[in-house]
């Protein structure tokens, strides 16, 4: 199993002591090749599960393993170290840096693992045309439409060929033709052999998942 | 389309250039702030040291300024005494003081150039050697006793250059010379005479106009009629000799008697001395009162120049403290505020992986940049405005020293890395999960 979650928790300390359960012992298991998505309405804690499962924020309880190594087993700097090299996410904001073109944002990552090379470059310039943004490598993203930004996010987590890829409501900003798009590109990114986490509320998704959760109140209900 | 050369690499440099490039009014205006800190500061302490520099000129003009009225209040000094005589009379050993008694002139003569070997000994207890021959004679063409001086100008120490002009006479002799063919009358000659300048006078048969005539001293002098000395020689018959040698007595050596005799006996040793101590008493006297004076003079110029500079340093501290303060605060607030904006990014950034150091170091990346551009624009701007202000011309380095631009350099980058180090650190700390969480 490429990533296993074990019977995470996670409460939010909230005013006046009052705890809420964000998510509440769940476990998950998704194979290289597939592509596992989590529905739920908003505030179910499927942005909280997808933090906690890739390796950004610590569980109250449960393990995390990513390709068999126990993720918060592991000193911070080197879960940092780990992310950066077998990890991708996407988010629903994009997070784009404003004042990079989309190729320098594209290759941000291989700063923070210190794996830039020229092959590396290669793969930002295939990645660019496999999502369609030759037009728009030397722009900056506030020149980029909403659609543009996604798939600029999505080939930057797809830089470094992360073994995992976590995606969080990728389509909530999108129209139907981008949101299709980018769908299909995950899809596609598990087809190539990772193991991809999908949360959303988007109906979008129809059957491109392998298997899909529903979400409700931090708990996978049943059916 | 990019090329494919490492010109293209994308790494930390890189998001620091872009972002500085990205916001150009906190970049231009942190290094703004930066110039400004640092120029101030160069140009204050250019300012401070050009300041003490025209003080010690000031103080260099001054003491030269007193040392030319030293001399000049020596000449003063040689006038006064002029009226008193010289101080200190060289006769030949030969002369019994009973003869020079009843003659009431030396009987016993010198060499003329006995004056000349002690101008060149390298004498440097006497001044003013005045060589004479005296003698009292009958003036037949008027039938009465006078007493005729044959001069030729003081003779020059040359050991002592100090009193000389670039001729190599005296700046004020106590004594001038008589013109040739001419004579100087004592005020009783004169009077009774009925003798001005100007009128001819005959003496053994010679020829002499008046040059002029002396007022009244109340001694011998009254009696005296002077002429040049080859003609005294000639009328007395006794070329190439003279009387004695007037001398005035140096006031460094008023500490010791006797110092004079011992050294001119030394030199010429058929002659006798005779010094007249209190004279030489009441010189010192006027002499170290007159140096106590300027010393006074000096001295509280020199404590005014001092509280001046004080007051001047206590400003300048204040002013650049207040500025690299300000600086500082700018400084702190932009990065600060650079932090909050960059949140979201920092958060993407640690979440693909980016270290806290890597994070550090693109925002203190940042702030040192700015501090080191300004390092040299402030250092530059405040090296011409300090030379400016202090009013020196231009090629004009002096104030300028190593220690200034030293820390004018280093000023703006330690000045920048400390006020951005704290909103740097809390980038850095910043929780990813707690960024990426906001909805
Ligand atoms: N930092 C937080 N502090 C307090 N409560 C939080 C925090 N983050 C999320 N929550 C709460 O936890 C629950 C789950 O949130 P989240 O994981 O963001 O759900 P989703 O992504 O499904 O909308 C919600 O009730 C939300 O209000
Ligand atoms: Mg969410």
């Amino acid at each position: 199993m490429e990533l296993k979650v074990a019977g995470l928790s996670k409460s939010y300390k909230r005013r006046k002591n009052k705890e809420v359960k964000a998510v509440d012992g769940i476990s998950l298991e998704i194979a290289n090749g597939e592509l596992v998505s989590v529905n739920g309405p908003s505030g179910c804690g499927k942005t909280t599960l997808l933090l906690m499962a890739g390796g950004l924020m610590s569980p109250d309880s449960g393990k995390v393993l990513l390709g068999g190594m126990d993720l918060y087993a592991l000193p911070p700097e080197e879960r940092d170290r780990e992310r950066a090299l077998r990890v991708g996410f996407v988010f629903q904001q994009f997070y784009l840096i404003p004042y990079l073109t989309v190729t320098e944002n594209i290759l941000i990552p291989s700063v923070g693992s210190g794996t830039w090379s020229l092959s590396l470059r290669e793969r930002a310039m295939e990645l660019i045309t496999r999502l369609n943004l030759d037009h728009r490598a030397d722009h900056k993203p506030g020149e980029l439409s909403t659609g543009e930004r996604q798939r600029a996010a999505l080939a930057r987590a797809l830089i470094n060929k992360p073994s995992v890829l976590f995606a969080d409501e990728p389509t909530g900003n999108l129209d139907d033709d981008n949101a299709e798009i980018v769908l299909d590109h995950i899809a596609g990114y598990a087809d190539e052999g990772a193991a991809v986490l999908l949360v959303t509320h988007d109906r979008r998704v129809g059957n491109r998942a392998h298997r899909v959760y529903r979400m409700k109140e931090g708990r996978f209900s049943d059916n | 389309m990019a090329g494919k050369n490492n010109r293209d690499r994308t790494d930390i440099r890189t998001i620091i250039g872009s972002e500085l490039r990205h916001s150009k009014f906190g970049f231009i205006t942190g290094v703004l702030s930066l110039v400004i800190a640092t120029a101030v500061f160069v140009a204050s302490m250019i300012l401070l040291r050009g300041d003490e520099l025209a003080t010690e000129r000031l103080m260099m003009e001054k003491e030269k300024e007193l040392r030319v009225e030293m001399v000049q209040l020596e000449d003063d000094y040689r006038i006064i005494m002029r009226n008193m005589g010289y101080n200190v009379l060289i006769l030949s050993s030969e002369q019994r003081i009973s003869d020079l008694e009843r003659e009431g002139y030396a009987t016993s003569l010198i060499n003329y150039d006995d004056v000349w070997e002690l101008a060149e000994s390298g004498i440097t207890t006497l001044n003013h050697l005045l060589p004479v021959l005296q003698q009292k004679i009958f003036w037949r063409e008027k039938d009465t006793e006078i007493y005729l001086s044959g001069i030729r100008g003081q003779v020059p120490v040359y050991a002592k250059p100090g009193h000389l002009t670039d001729d190599f006479e005296y700046r004020s002799p106590i004594m001038d010379r008589v013109p040739d063919g001419k004579a100087d009358l004592g005020e009783e000659v004169a009077a009774h005479h009925n003798l001005r300048p100007g009128d001819v006078v005959t003496i053994r048969g010679e020829a002499f106009e008046v040059n002029r005539v002396y007022p009244r001293r109340g001694n011998r002098d009254d009696l005296t009629m002077w002429i040049p000395l080859d003609r005294a020689q000639a009328i007395f018959g006794t070329p190439g000799m003279i009387s004695g040698i007037l001398a005035l007595e140096c006031v460094c050596a008023t500490g010791e008697l006797g110092q004079v005799r011992k050294e001119v006996t030394a030199i010429l040793p058929h002659t006798q001395v005779f010094e007249f101590s209190s004279l030489i008493a009441a010189r010192a006297d006027v002499r170290h009162r007159a140096s106590r004076l300027h010393e006074e003079i000096l001295q509280a110029e020199l404590a005014h120049q001092s509280r001046l500079r004080t007051e001047k340093e206590r400003l300048a501290t204040i002013l650049i403290a207040v500025i690299i303060a300000a600086a500082a605060v700018w400084i702190f607030v932009l990065i600060h505020n650079n932090v909050r904006e960059r949140r979201h990014e920092i958060g993407i950034l640690r979440a693909i992986g980016f270290r806290r150091h890597q994070v550090l170091g693109i925002f203190l990346g940042k702030s040192v940049i700015m501090g080191v551009l300004a390092s040299v624009i402030g250092c530059m701007a405040g090296v011409a405005a300090g030379l400016h202000f202090a009013g020196y011309p231009a090629g004009g380095f002096e104030p300028v020293n190593g220690t200034v631009v030293a820390g004018g350099l280093l000023l703006a980058p330690l000045l920048a890395f400390t006020a951005g180090l704290l909103p740097s650190v809390i980038a850095a700390n910043q929780d990813p999960a707690d960024i990426l969480n906001e909805q």
